[in-house]
């Protein structure tokens, strides 16, 4: 499964067993990242499937406010093909803990667990 | 960059309005912040606070008569309080009329963590929606910032300030 690389950003994508885990790792400080980020996530996903997906943020440094819809469009986009995810963030990081806390609310309506590590 | 002494400490960025400016400023701030001897979390609030309104006035701003670059100005001043001054060139104060409605609806919310939550159910509805201003709710619900703005001719400077206890 390929993985993604833009700006100072970098997701790292591993098959492990049943699960594809995503790893986002630098910095995501891209203007609109959902443009570039998008038809990325939908091939993954159509590549995933009957796997479950872990998207794990605990090694992102920062990331800014236009990162929010990327996130949330690469959730209603698992919620749409009804896939089996979780994401986790980070509970040590003060930023992690404040912003992935509200999302964990959407991804309630996405059936998306967002858990802490 | 400056720097005065007759303060706690007084730094200065000014940019042209190209996005490939942010990640630059961004490495300098982070550089420049980490060596006062704040705590982890005013660091990082410091950080959000800088690049939120920074990255703000690189995608909405004009180059004008009264601000033809983009400045960011952080004051740590006598009576312990921080501020983020970030200006930008506007095209008239109409054209800001989202913006300066935004700012008075967080600073009149009784419920912050309500409104920004509301804002993100919007954006699950049409994640590719375009002008957020996300930012903003991001700096007032997570930082602890208190956002402020002005309008001088065609120049807006959005503030933001919070006391911070001096632990040098």
């Amino acid at each position: 499964m390929k993985s993604f690389e833009f700006g100072n950003l970098q997701i790292t994508a591993e098959e492990k067993g049943d699960v594809c885990v995503f790893f986002w790792q630098g910095t995501s400080d891209n203007k609109e990242l959902i443009n570039a980020l998008e038809p990325y996530y939908l091939e993954v996903i159509s590549e995933a499937k009957n796997k479950k997906i872990l998207i794990d943020f605990t090694k992102l440094k920062a990331m800014n406010s236009s990162s929010v819809p990327a996130i949330i469009g690469w959730m209603k986009a698992l919620n749409e093909k009804r896939m089996d995810a979780t994401i986790i963030y980070n509970k040590d990081s003060n930023w992690q803990r404040t912003s992935f806390r509200l999302l964990s609310g959407i991804g309630k309506g996405f059936n998306i667990e967002v858990n802490p590590s | 960059m400056t720097q005065k002494m007759d303060i706690k400490f007084y730094l200065k960025f000014s940019a042209k309005p190209v996005w490939n400016t942010v990640s630059e400023i961004r490495q300098k701030i982070k550089a420049l912040i980490a060596k006062k001897k704040f705590t982890e979390e005013v660091i990082e609030a410091m950080e959000t606070v800088s690049m939120e309104l920074f990255e703000n006035a690189i995608k909405y701003g004009v180059s004008t008569e009264d601000a033809t670059d983009v400045s960011l100005e952080i004051i740590y001043d006598e009576i312990s309080e921080l501020k983020i001054i970030v200006s930008n060139g506007i095209e008239s104060k109409d054209s800001i009329q989202n913006f300066s409605e935004l700012i008075e609806s967080i600073l009149n919310s009784k419920d912050l963590e309500a409104m920004y939550m509301q804002r993100l159910n919007e954006i699950a509805q049409n994640p590719k929606s375009g002008k957020s201003y996300l930012g903003l709710y991001r700096i007032a619900y997570e930082t602890g910032f208190k956002l402020a703005y002005e309008i001088t001719g065609k120049k807006l400077i959005v503030i933001a300030s919070r006391e911070i206890e001096d632990e040098s």
